[in-house]
């Protein structure tokens, strides 16, 4: 498992005050959006919680996935039973976290010789109608030729004719901060960037942790009456730490984004393979994905690879032709925490979640597995797991969690009375209240100690100053690319050309970093930047990379920079 | 279509592009220059890269003070295919450093001048807070070499709202880099930030957004009033502004900063857009014209190199002909400057990548006949994937990529034959070199540009 990055020491003491072992009822390993859920169900439910990350809040599959709580579609033909759940909690979801959702509109186009002709693509939306009430979404439409190209001009002109249908798009990263920081708000104690270093054990039981933090390196141990095993694709290892057996068939995904929006719809195409595949609008950007594939590999390396981009592209360019020609910003990976099954392809594999009591399998008591499902299915696996935790310390509480709001989501924003309260452009306080609810007034009342704070750091999305201070004082934000995963900085077309040495020195600012620190942080972060761009550094991309390349390699003198930082510890990110 | 006639027609305005006709025109001869839309050279920061420190980039032990002319040497056996190294089997280092200095000769004669030496690197600061060497700079840039940080006291001044330049980061990271390069702090080192008037409510101004405020003098002048408060009584040698300070008259107001608050004033390169690559541009663009040379407004759209007489056909407005108009352009030697990525002389189409489709890879604009290599080898049908590496501070062979030249910068074919004989190249579409961590961008552009206009 990687070292992360570099260490923050000072501002590490000065934030957490370590007492050796601690008492909770519940520690959660794992800060994606399942363990990120379980953790706020428990301390919901009065129990006392440690939620333990080893890198950051989605920083693995829950941040890497199409930031969909779509309904399954597509697991309506071989598992019913995931697309009604998915429909409901989608629907549960929109209530609680509204401020984080967007109505993504699809078109299913229908191509000459394709595997189900459009009476079938119709009759499969009719089943799926049955369930879109569930999640506040629409009935599908069928379309003739000149209406489906006429509504997506950049459809082939072979198609035989579209069908629509509804799904809503979500900022997967917001959605386990927020789920964290309603986790904080009810009691939980909340660690990321610590890793789980193994399960400290008392006659097979399971009865707490020992961790490190990955900046300071301290070793700490907690003891707890029920450890949940909420780590995605890597619960088959930690599971394994503790002797229990958890097992996987772990499918690789990758996702290419565009620069801007190049479709009005979620354009779904089929794929070589029969596959379906996808391009859809996503935030100001464009999202292609995405593929599936069994991972042998490392967990903690992922890289795309020249085939599965091309496999994207060839399957979309048939019904979307210009696809090749629009400019491709980044690709992004992950691997599904998929659960076992012999003799499937990947893409008929359940994507069912399994609630694993290892007590009853295995006899080690006070230790939970929970792992599989979807994204849009995480709050059902945290209530689920939390009632079997309900059960076996004997409390009555019943699960809210689909019904009290996640911080921001509380009521709507007048984005045009705080944009003029505050003298801020109404894109920029537009784009905040998507990040930040009903919260977007506390991120910019850090305008009023300093106004140097209302500028843009990140022209891209719009990113300002007082959001980078609000989520490192706030969310737990200690690297920069911890910010990007809270606020979309560097994630649009210059890729963080502009906005990374200056996020650096607010960063630096915010944790009273010296100057070596904060050269580490920016290198760490241009290296993570790279990570995804250079699988896909082709066509007009070159051109803006040239441009970043003087910045940071001609101007900046990065070679040099990243010389005097520790290479090793920012090569991982 | 009507037929004009010159001795060189050169395609491409940057820093290469103009050299490249300057230097010709020198020579003698009828001169034209196709200057389409802005390309790189516009985004100079006006620090002028010319060879990187050997000793940093190659991790061997060599002198401390390592002359231009002795790394022409050492990259000549290190880097075969840089331009340099090919260029050296037919001129001498001595003749390449005066290919450089006839550049900064040019921008002198067009009105900017240039500071620095052959024999020493500056250290120059920057707005991401770094620093870094080279031997050139425009003047208001090169004033600020942090040679003695020991004895520089210096304010670094920001302006309020131009939040891309922040004085107390520069001020605390200067420092500290100061102390790893050179072993010593700066003597004192402040951070200020004063407000353009106007623009004081401003939360997101850009650099020419100052520079034009900064043209005016009733602003300049408030302004350095405001400078000299906030300074008074700190003893400081030195004052240094983002390099935003004027546009137009940016003479005017580096030397009326200076007169008026009785110290050293100097410029620190920003982001793009960078004024002092306007300002380059602008500065070469008008000493072409004062020299006759004809600069065309418009776009080469192909070369013909079928016969003897080499010829280009350009679209757009032109200076000649007044409306846009397609035009065909005779010449006895054209010289290519077209760049790399920004400058659109080469590009790569996301199709390109298709291999099962015989996806092009990366291709040569305007002839569409030169194949564009890597280390000598044509990097035809290749994916990108082969041409990257998965960490960024290494260095990345894509941006190494370009045209093969021979001695005379006659491009070549893949079997090493010029492809015409009166077909030059000039500036980054040029391969062997990587412009940015080679740290000799400006440097192969004017050595280039100067040879192919000058042979």
């Amino acid at each position: 498992m990687p070292e992360l990055e570099f260490a923050y020491n000072n501002w590490y003491n000065s934030i957490y005050i370590m007492t050796g072992t601690n008492d909770y009822d519940v520690i959660v390993v794992g800060g994606g959006v399942v363990g990120t859920g379980v953790a706020r169900d428990c301390a919901m439910r009065g129990f006392s919680v440690l939620l333990v990350e080893k890198k950051d809040f989605a920083g693995g599959t829950s941040g890497a996935n199409m930031g969909m709580i779509h309904g399954g579609l597509r697991y309506l033909l071989f598992d019913v039973e995931t697309t009604k759940l998915s429909c409901i909690d989608s629907g549960y979801i929109q209530n609680i976290a509204p401020h984080l959702l967007f109505r993504i509109p699809f078109i299913t186009p229908v191509m000459k010789g394709d595997s189900h002709n459009i009476e079938l693509v119709e009759t499969f939306m009719e089943a799926y109608d049955v369930f879109q009430h569930y999640k506040g979404g629409k009935r599908h439409t069928r379309l003739s030729v000149e209406e489906a190209r006429h509504v997506e001009p950049g459809l082939s002109e072979e198609i035989t004719g579209a069908v629509t249908f509804d799904e809503w798009g979500i900022n997967p990263f917001r959605l386990c901060v927020c789920n964290a920081l309603s986790a904080s708000e009810h009691g939980a104690e909340v660690r990321n960037h610590t890793i789980v270093t193994g399960f400290l054990r008392d006659a097979g039981a399971v009865v707490g942790v020992s961790m490190r933090d990955t900046f300071s390196g301290e070793e700490s141990e907690a003891q707890a009456r029920i450890v949940v095993n909420a780590c995605g694709p890597w619960a088959q290892k930690a599971a394994g730490a503790a002797g229990a057996e958890v097992k996987l068939r772990p499918g690789k995904g990758i996702n290419v984004f565009f620069d801007r929006r190049i479709s009005n719809f979620a354009v779904a195409a089929e794929a070589v393979d029969g596959r379906q595949v996808v391009i859809m609008p996503h935030e100001n950007t464009t999202m292609m994905g995405c593929t599936d594939d069994d991972f042998y590999g490392d967990l903690d390396h992922l890289e795309a690879t020249h085939d599965e981009i091309e496999y994207l592209l060839e399957a979309v360019e048939r019904v979307f032709p210009s696809i090749r020609k629009h400019r491709m910003i980044r690709v992004m990976s992950g691997v599904r925490p998929t659960l076992f099954e012999w003799r499937k392809i990947e893409d008929k594999l359940t994507r069912e979640h399994e609630l694993f009591d290892h007590e009853e399998r295995e006899g080690i008591k006070g230790f939970i597995t929970i792992v599989g499902g979807k994204l849009a299915t995480f709050r059902i696996m945290a209530e689920e797991t939390t009632d079997l935790i309900c059960k076996k310390l004997g409390s009555g509480a019943e699960c809210r969690t689909h019904l009290e709001p996640l911080p921001g989501g509380d009521d709507t924003v007048d984005i045009e009375s705080i944009a003029a309260e505050y003298g801020m452009p109404l894109y920029v306080v537009k784009r905040l209240a998507f990040r930040h609810g009903t919260r977007c007034r506390n991120v910019l009342d850090i305008t009023k100690e300093d106004r140097r704070a209302a500028s843009i750091v990140c022209r891209c999305d719009p990113v300002t100053e007082a959001e980078i201070r609000y989520v490192i004082r706030h969310e737990w934000a200690r690297t920069l690319d911890d910010v990007r995963r809270r606020t979309h900085l560097g994630c649009g077309p210059c890729q963080g050309a502009r906005c990374n040495f200056r996020a650096a020195a607010i960063l630096g600012d915010e944790l009273k970093l010296d100057p070596p620190e904060i050269w580490s942080a920016g290198a760490a972060y241009l290296q993570q930047r790279w990570k995804g761009k250079y699988p896909i550094l082709r066509g007009d991309q070159l051109a803006q990379e040239e441009i970043n390349q003087a910045i940071y390699f001609a101007v900046g003198n990065y070679d040099e920079i990243c010389d005097m930082t520790d290479r090793d510890k920012f090569a991982n990110v | 279509m009507s037929d004009m006639e010159y001795s060189t027609l050169v395609i491409g305005g940057g820093i290469a592009g103009y050299t490249a006709a300057l230097s010709a025109r020198e020579a003698g001869g009828e001169v034209a220059i196709v200057a389409g839309r802005p390309g790189a050279s516009s985004m100079s920061s006006g620090i002028f890269h010319t060879d990187a420190d050997p000793g940093r980039v190659r991790d061997i032990a060599l002198p401390e003070k390592n002359s231009f002319t002795e790394n022409m040497n050492l990259i000549s056996i290190a880097e075969p295919y840089h331009p340099y190294s090919i260029l050296a089997g037919a001129h001498s280092p001595q003749e390449m450093l005066r290919a450089i200095d006839c550049f900064l000769k040019y921008l002198a004669e067009a009105g900017l001048e240039t500071g620095g030496a052959a024999d020493r690197y500056m250290l120059l600061m920057n707005n991401l807070g770094t620093m870094n060497r080279a031997r050139f700079a425009l003047k208001s840039i090169a004033d600020g070499d942090v040679a003695s940080p020991g004895k520089m006291k210096l304010a670094i001044i920001g302006i309020k709202g131009f939040a891309d330049y922040d004085p107390g980061f520069i001020a605390a990271s200067g420092d500290a880099l100061a102390r790893r390069i050179s072993g010593e702090g700066f003597a004192k080192i402040d951070a200020f930030e004063v407000a353009v008037k106007g623009y004081e409510n401003s939360d997101n101004m850009t650099t020419t957004q100052v520079a034009e405020a900064l043209d005016e003098h009733e602003i300049t002048g408030a302004f350095a009033e405001t400078v000299k408060r906030n300074i008074a009584g700190g003893e400081y040698t030195h004052t240094a502004f983002p390099a935003v300070l004027g546009l137009k008259h940016h003479r005017e107001v580096i030397s009326g900063l200076a007169e008026y608050l009785g110290i050293a004033v100097f410029e620190i390169a920003t982001l793009q857009p960078s004024v002092p690559g306007i300002r380059i541009m602008n500065a070469l663009r008008s000493l072409a014209t004062r020299k006759g040379i004809t600069v065309i407004k418009g776009t080469a759209e192909a070369v013909d190199t079928g016969d003897d007489v080499i010829a280009a056909t350009i679209s757009g407005g032109s200076s000649v002909y007044g409306t846009p108009q397609k035009s065909r352009i005779a010449a006895g030697k054209v010289i290519v400057a077209t760049g790399r990525f920004i400058g659109g002389g080469i590009e790569h189409g996301n199709a390109g990548d298709d291999i099962k489709g015989g996806g092009a890879g990366l291709v040569e604009t305007l002839t569409g006949i030169i194949p564009i290599c890597y280390k000598g080898h044509p990097v035809k049908g290749g994916t990108m994937m082969n041409f990257v590496t998965p960490t960024v501070a290494e260095p990345q062979p894509v941006f190494s990529c370009g045209v093969m030249v021979d001695a005379k910068l006659r491009p070549l074919d893949a079997n090493g034959t010029p492809v015409h004989e009166n077909l030059r190249c000039a500036g980054s579409i040029i391969g062997g070199y990587d412009p940015c961590r080679g740290k000799c961008g400006t440097g192969a552009a004017a050595v280039t540009g100067y040879f192919a206009g000058m042979e």
